[in-house]
Order: C-alpha cells, then sequence, then structure tokens
C-alpha cells in the first residue's frame, strides 16, 4: 500500500519558477519542513531556465534577468528539500492538510505521495495558442519555447528569426538572439506599445522595467531591427518548414519576410489543473485567463492552499518573486515588509495596463481557413470546431471538446484549450462564463499518470 | 403568454430529449426543447455510451432493452458514421468457478427473453480478447450489445429533429409551469420567458426529480455517482465490452455504499474506458482517489497488459437512479400534459430510442409499442 512511502512535511511547494523558490526558501528561512517539486531536471522554472554546465557562464548573464537574484535564491535553497524530475498530479484535501501526489523521474514515473500541512501552487503558464495559416509548420514556435532553446542549451531556433505576436516577451526573447548573434528580420507586435504613454501612473513607480523596456527597443534599433507596432502575423509560408512569413497591418497592408524561423507570443494561459483540483474561488483577468483570487498573503479561498506567481495573473517574474516571498513568510508566521506588497501592488496596476495594451484579439479566429488545424494532438480544424457550432448546436468549449475531440489528446487541451474557446465564442456569438472556463481548465490527473501508479490508492478496505 | 406555442416542450437535451425530440418532431408535432445548459451537457456527457442488453433481467426494462436495441439499428441508417455506433458485442468474465456458474445460469433466464447469450470457454475467449488475463475462466458473449458516442448521438438527433422543424434553446432553465382554467399545461416557464405548450416532456435524466417538482407532478430521482478513467490512444487492446461479473449486481444493488466493477471497453479513437463505480453521495463532485484507484486495479487485474498505459483523463457522472432502477415514463395523471422521461440510471444512452417512441405514442394518443405501467410515475405512491 502507498502509506509505507508516505511523507509529512510542512509545506509542499509545486514549481520551482521564481515565485516557487522564493517561497520555498522564504517558508524553510522560517523554520518550516519545505519540500519543493519541480517538473523538469534543474530549478529556475522558464524563466531562468539554465544550461547545467554553463551556471557560472558570461552567456548566462548575458540571458538572463536578475541572475544575481536567481544566485541568491539558489544559495538559500539549502534550507529546502528540492526534488527535480517530480510531476504532480494530483492535490486532494484531506480533513487536515493536503495529499500531493507526483510521479518521480521521466522514465521510471515511480509514485510520490506527501501530506502537507499547506500547499504553495507555483506552477507558471503556458505559451497561448492563435492559430494562423501555417502556424504548425517546422520553424515556428513559441517564443517562450524558442527562448527555453537558447537558455537551457545554448541552440539558436534559426538564423534569420522574425518574431510575432504581443507583449514584452517578443523584445526579451529578441534582445537575447541577437545578443547571441542571431540575425532578426523583424518584430510584429499586435499591440500599440505607444499606448503606455496613455498610463503613466502604471508604470511611474517602475523604473527598472520601463528601463528594461527601453534598453531592447535599443538594441532592436542598434541592429536595425524593425520593431512594427500593430502588424499581426497573417500567415506562415513554406514547404517543409517555414520560409516566409506575412504581418499585416490591421487595414491589412502586408509585407513579406523571408526567415528560417518563427517565434511567436500571443500571451500566456495559466496552468491551472492542479488548482482546481481543489476548488478554489476564481477569476477571468485583463487578459481573458482564468487565474485563481488570492488574498494580501497569497492565500487562497481554500483554507492552506496559497498561490503564486502567474497563475494569480500574468504578471511577470519580478512579480512572481515578491508573492513567493510574501506566501513564504506568511506560511512561516513572520512580518511581511509592508513596502513590498506597495510593490506588488505596483506590479500588478503595471499588469493591468500590460493586459490593455497587448491585446490578442480574436479576429484570427473569424480569419483561420476551415482547414488549418486548431488542435495538434487530435488534429482537429477550425472547420470541424465551427461546423460543431453551426450544425450541432455547440456553443461552449467543453460541447466542441466532446464533438470534436478537440483538447482530448495528450495536451488535454492546455495548448488549445483557450484557442478552441474563441473559434466557439467568435462563431456563436455566445460570450463564454467562467464556469465554461473553469470546466475547460480542470483535470485530474493534471498529466497522465500509468494506470499502475493510480492503482496503488485503492484502500484495501479496513486496516488491511 | 409567448407568441410561439408549441405542442410540446422537452426539458433535457441530453440522449433522451433529443431522442424525444427527434420522434415527436417526425410525427409531425411542432417540437421545442430547452436546457439549462449548453446541449449534452448532463449524464449523457459522462458515460460510456452503452447500448446494453447483457446487464439486463428478464421484465420491463430487459423489453425496453429489446425495443432500443432494434430502433438504434434503424437509426444506424440516419445518422452519420461520426456518432460511432456498433454493435461490437459484450462479453461477461469471471475469475472464478462460481462466478461463472451464475453468470450462465443467469444466460439461461435471459436466452429464454429474446437474449442472445453464448458461454465461451477460455480458448474461444483468448480468441475474442487475447490480452486477458489468464485466470480468467470463462464468460458469456452478448453480440446484441452496443456501443455509441453517446454526445454525437445525442447532438445529431437534435440536429435531425431542428431539420424536422424543431426549436432547441440552450441556456434556458424551466422554472414552472402555467396551467389553463381546466388544469391542463399552457405554457412552461423559463428564465427566458413563457414557451407556449400543449405537452411537457420531463426529459432531465437526473435532475428530472426536480423539473417533475416544478411541473407538479413529482416523482423521486437521485443521483447515483460514476467515475471512469480514460487512457491514452493504445494499439487495439480491448476488443468488445468487457466486464466482470460483479457488474451486474452491482447495478441491481439497492446500496448507497460504493460498488466498483471493472466495465472495459475501447473507443474508435483509441482510448479505453474504464469503469464503473456506483456510489450514492449526492451531488459531490469531490474526486475519490479510492474509486479512482480501485477502477484502476480492476481493470490491470482483468487485463494486465493495461499496467503500463497512461490515464489521461477521469470524469464523472451522476446517474439518475429511481429506487426500483427502472426509468420513468408516460402521462402523469396528476397533471394533464405533463409526460415523463427520466430516471433511466445508468442505461439512458441504450434506453433512449424506445422511451422516446413511448412518449411519441402517449402524446400523439396511439397504441404504445410495449406496455408501460411498469414505468408509470405514479408507482412510487402506490409503494409508500
Amino acid at each position: 500500500m502507498a502509506d509505507a512511502q508516505r511523507e509529512q512535511v510542512d509545506v509542499v511547494v509545486v514549481g520551482a519558477g521564481p515565485s516557487g523558490l522564493a517561497a520555498a526558501v522564504e517558508a524553510a528561512a522560517g523554520g518550516l519542513r519545505v519540500v519543493l517539486l519541480e517538473q523538469s531536471a534543474r530549478v529556475g522554472g522558464a524563466y531562468w531556465r539554465h544550461s547545467p554546465d554553463h551556471l557560472d557562464d558570461l552567456a548566462e548573464v548575458r540571458l538572463h534577468h536578475d541572475w544575481t537574484t536567481f544566485r541568491r535564491l539558489l544559495a538559500r535553497l539549502r534550507a529546502v528539500d528540492v526534488r527535480t524530475e517530480h510531476t504532480v498530479w494530483g492535490l486532494e484535501r484531506l480533513e487536515l492538510g493536503f495529499r500531493v501526489r507526483a510521479l518521480r523521474g521521466e522514465v521510471e514515473r515511480a509514485p510520490v505521495v506527501l501530506d502537507a500541512t499547506s500547499v504553495v501552487v507555483a506552477t507558471g503558464t503556458h505559451d497561448r495558442v492563435a492559430p494562423f495559416p501555417g502556424w504548425t509548420l517546422p520553424g515556428v514556435m513559441g517564443a517562450g519555447g524558442g527562448q527555453a532553446l537558447l537558455k537551457g542549451s545554448l541552440v539558436a531556433p534559426g538564423s534569420r528569426v522574425a518574431l510575432a505576436g504581443t507583449g514584452p516577451l517578443l523584445l526579451v526573447v529578441a534582445d537575447g538572439l541577437l545578443r547571441s548573434g542571431v540575425e532578426v528580420v523583424a518584430v510584429a507586435e499586435s499591440g500599440h506599445p505607444t499606448a503606455y504613454g496613455l498610463h503613466p501612473s502604471s508604470w511611474s513607480g517602475l523604473a527598472s522595467r520601463t528601463q528594461e523596456a527601453a534598453a531592447y527597443v535599443a538594441t532592436l534599433a542598434q541592429h536595425r531591427v524593425p520593431y512594427l507596432a500593430g502588424r499581426t502575423i497573417r500567415a506562415a509560408h513554406g514547404a517543409d518548414r517555414v520560409e516566409r512569413v506575412t504581418f499585416a497591418t490591421r487595414r491589412g497592408r502586408t509585407r513579406e519576410y523571408d526567415v528560417d524561423a518563427l517565434l511567436v507570443s500571443h500571451g500566456f494561459t495559466p496552468q491551472l489543473e492542479l488548482l482546481l483540483q481543489v476548488e478554489p474561488e476564481t477569476r477571468v483577468d485583463g487578459d481573458g485567463s482564468l487565474v485563481v483570487v488570492v488574498d494580501d498573503r497569497q492565500r487562497t479561498s481554500v483554507p492552506g492552499v496559497l498561490a503564486t506567481g502567474e497563475v494569480t495573473g500574468v504578471g511577470g517574474a519580478s512579480l512572481a518573486i515578491l508573492e513567493g516571498y510574501v506566501a513564504g513568510r506568511a506560511l512561516s508566521d513572520r512580518a511581511v515588509d509592508p513596502a513590498v506588497l506597495r510593490r506588488i501592488d505596483v506590479h500588478r496596476r503595471f499588469a493591468r495596463t500590460m493586459h490593455a495594451v497587448h491585446v490578442t484579439r480574436d479576429t484570427w479566429a473569424r480569419d483561420l481557413p476551415d482547414d488549418e488545424l486548431v488542435c495538434r494532438c487530435e488534429e482537429v480544424t477550425a472547420g470541424a470546431v465551427r461546423a460543431a457550432c453551426r450544425e450541432l448546436g455547440v456553443d461552449d468549449v467543453r460541447g466542441a471538446k466532446l464533438m470534436t475531440r478537440a483538447g482530448m489528446g495528450l495536451c488535454q487541451g492546455r495548448m488549445c484549450g483557450r484557442a478552441v474557446t474563441d473559434l466557439v465564442a467568435v462563431t456563436t456569438g455566445r460570450e463564454p462564463d467562467r464556469a465554461d472556463a473553469v470546466r475547460a481548465a480542470g483535470r485530474l490527473p493534471a498529466v497522465p499518470v500509468p494506470l499502475s501508479a493510480l492503482a496503488r490508492e485503492a484502500r484495501t478496505g479496513g486496516d488491511a | 403568454m409567448s407568441a410561439t406555442a408549441y405542442d410540446v416542450v422537452v426539458v433535457g437535451a441530453g440522449i433522451v430529449g433529443a431522442s424525444c425530440a427527434h420522434r415527436l418532431a417526425e410525427a409531425g408535432l411542432s417540437v421545442c426543447v430547452v436546457d439549462r445548459g449548453p446541449v449534452v451537457s448532463g449524464t449523457t456527457g459522462a458515460g460510456e455510451g452503452n447500448i446494453l442488453v447483457s446487464d439486463k433481467q428478464a421484465g420491463p426494462e430487459l423489453d425496453l432493452a429489446l425495443l432500443s436495441v432494434r430502433l438504434w439499428h434503424e437509426l444506424a441508417d440516419i445518422l452519420p458514421r461520426a456518432v460511432e455506433l456498433e454493435a461490437k458485442g459484450g462479453i461477461i468474465v469471471s475469475s472464478s468457478a462460481a462466478g461463472l456458474a451464475a453468470v450462465v445460469a443467469a444466460a439461461d433466464r435471459q436466452r429464454a427473453h429474446g437474449i442472445v447469450a453464448d458461454v465461451v470457454g477460455p480458448d474461444r475467449l483468448a480468441e475474442l480478447e487475447p490480452h486477458l488475463a489468464h485466470d480468467v475462466v470463462g464468460g458469456v458473449s452478448y453480440p446484441q450489445d452496443m456501443q455509441v458516442q453517446p454526445m454525437l448521438a445525442a447532438a445529431h438527433l437534435l440536429r435531425i429533429a431542428r431539420g424536422h422543424g424543431a426549436v432547441v434553446r440552450p441556456h434556458t432553465r424551466m422554472v414552472g409551469v402555467d396551467l389553463g382554467a381546466d388544469g391542463s399545461i399552457r405554457a412552461v416557464r423559463t428564465d427566458g420567458g413563457p414557451i407556449g405548450c400543449r405537452w411537457v416532456v420531463n426529459a432531465a435524466g437526473t435532475w428530472g426529480g426536480e423539473v417533475a417538482t416544478l411541473a407538479g407532478g413529482p416523482v423521486p430521482v437521485l443521483p447515483r455517482r460514476g467515475f471512469i478513467l480514460v487512457t491514452e490512444p493504445l494499439p487495439a487492446t480491448v476488443h468488445h465490452k468487457v466486464y466482470g461479473a460483479d457488474y451486474v449486481a452491482n447495478v441491481a444493488s439497492d446500496s448507497a455504499g460504493l460498488e466498483t466493477s471493472p466495465v472495459i471497453e475501447s473507443t474508435r479513437a483509441g482510448t479505453v474506458l474504464i469503469g464503473a463505480s456506483r456510489e450514492r453521495v449526492g451531488f459531490d463532485r469531490t474526486p475519490s482517489y479510492d474509486v479512482l484507484g480501485r477502477l484502476a486495479a480492476q481493470a490491470i487485474a482483468l487485463f494486465p497488459v493495461l499496467a503500463g498505459a497512461r490515464v489521461q483523463r477521469t470524469y464523472r457522472g451522476f446517474r439518475p437512479y429511481c429506487p426500483d432502477h427502472l426509468p420513468v415514463i408516460g402521462a402523469d395523471p396528476r397533471v394533464d400534459g405533463l409526460v415523463h422521461a427520466c430516471g433511466h440510471e445508468g442505461a439512458g444512452i441504450g434506453l433512449a430510442p424506445a422511451t422516446a417512441v413511448l412518449v411519441t405514442e402517449t402524446v400523439t394518443g396511439a397504441v404504445p409499442s410495449m406496455p408501460v405501467d411498469a414505468f408509470s410515475p405514479l408507482r412510487f405512491e402506490a409503494a409508500a
């Protein structure tokens, strides 16, 4: 029986990105026994993804922000029981505390069970997908994925790269590529970043962020890379892989670029599947994402479950670190520096402006040809989803999933869920509500689990 | 009063409501289907798509099932291939000689009532299901058992009904009925305004008790929770609907406590569906790791090759359970115009076509295709 392997700890932190690391070290500093579970082989998350051989390398310093912050957190991590290659699939409420179920190792997938008084969920985000003609061509990838390639293995995603979509990540990745000697042909930003000027109060307290953005824009200018506001990716073309991309203005003026890679970023989808297993209060954030509601100590509506970082609203790493700090202090009953709480407010205000400026419009859902895929795992086309809406009365994402299998594949809708939601909304004219989003994002197990691991959960009855 | 008056308002856009709308509209009646949620958002979307005779004992439910199987074969002509309607056959298996003897004896009784049930020994079983555990001593094969993708079947029946003029109004919650001076139904009241009609069909499944009460003709329908595991797509592993000998006993049991028995089948997409659990815990949606674990363990016991297969998702549903395990079908003498079609427990997919025929006969005043007294909404009052 699984009980033999069960451990009892004070806190389990799920996810070792910026906020999870901060929460873990802060809780451990308060004397708590903390286990930090991380899916990948290394801590740092997507933000501080790094190559293990280059921890002190200049390349890392060049590619990473707040590298010193990361090194400081790593130094304090000795007080934390860190377990990498642990994928959490289940979060269960017990009468007292919580049971966290994970699989250890990419290959052996051995079941691990931890009981904790409190849980901090810092599971971060997925790239949000907004399909366009050619989006499944080899050489087209998420900007986050392209950046991970560069950071994790110091491999460039191509030699002539275009970027498209919206948000600060485009600038960050373009900067990283340029610094690594990759030719960046153009950056298409669908929003109008000059609109930040309309909300001066939202970034006035964030000198570091405005300086950072200015530095990126300067780097682009220095390399004569056009930063094209108000342009969207119209299509990627190529026989076996992307060879050319078309950018378009809102009025429909187009321009083509020869490339061998296209990196896209249309924002992020917070990974809520684990949190939703304990049914906390949620809300729809300014960018349309379903996020969990937290109070000023990062506590969710489920006592004992805290959430930090992007699952509470997409706001970037600096905010995530501060949230992690607050969660760790709150768990160990220590005072929270009021300046940090003020700083969190400033960051959240900025995030709201960021969501307003960097909007991924749903025009893609109108324009995408019927024969283009929206769900890669199950190879479901836009036409199939539209037909389900028009002929079978589907008007929500769950119906689309049941009728077309969109989101029924290996990723279970993590990638395509938001796109299918938007496609259904545009096709039917019915606005999705929060209940739709909760149904679409909730899943047990959070990741696929071998039947043999699940079988261990059977209570054999009585005291046996 | 609403501007449009229909002959019939069907409450519930699941498989039973869709089947009723289809039959009624085909019979020339004007039909409006309402559902409080999107189409097919209740128990129909949470099942395996069973169309079974094998788990029925001689009696009214078996008669309903046999009529339904015949009707499903007819529906195959008008439903697209996409609904995955398939006469794949079911096999009840047992790992013990005593269990097998009970299954064989039950099959003997079923055969007298028109069920095809072939006793199969270990060799034949190994041919039918090569991956079955070696300790399975034998079983009974039921070639009449079928499977369908229930959500698509319901949605296509609604589409066909719309072709006959039916109107489907999702996100419209029934809140009551209006009666005329003579006491007969004049309209269904909804949160989107009243909908004029002569008849109301209660096809609200597990929520049928609530709708019945709102309509003034209460019937006891309770939720009986079930979980299903879905694996990743696998190469052909399970060819029939295979289930353990305990399943039939569990289906017929009155216990509120947890019962699990292995029910395993694959879908056209290659995923394997693993059930079945039954427990009466109200509408509690909290996942039970114990139940999920038992289902997994039982599946491995029957098909050891599944041990390494990964479960991609699990889901739960609430079967509409009546105390005597029979559905409620037919006119309610207490409310002129109210017709029930709910409480099918875990058999609603299979029993929907026959239910729809009986409902349509009730509304049109035709001679019923089979006796309906056993399904009467008044039978619970008599027992009290």
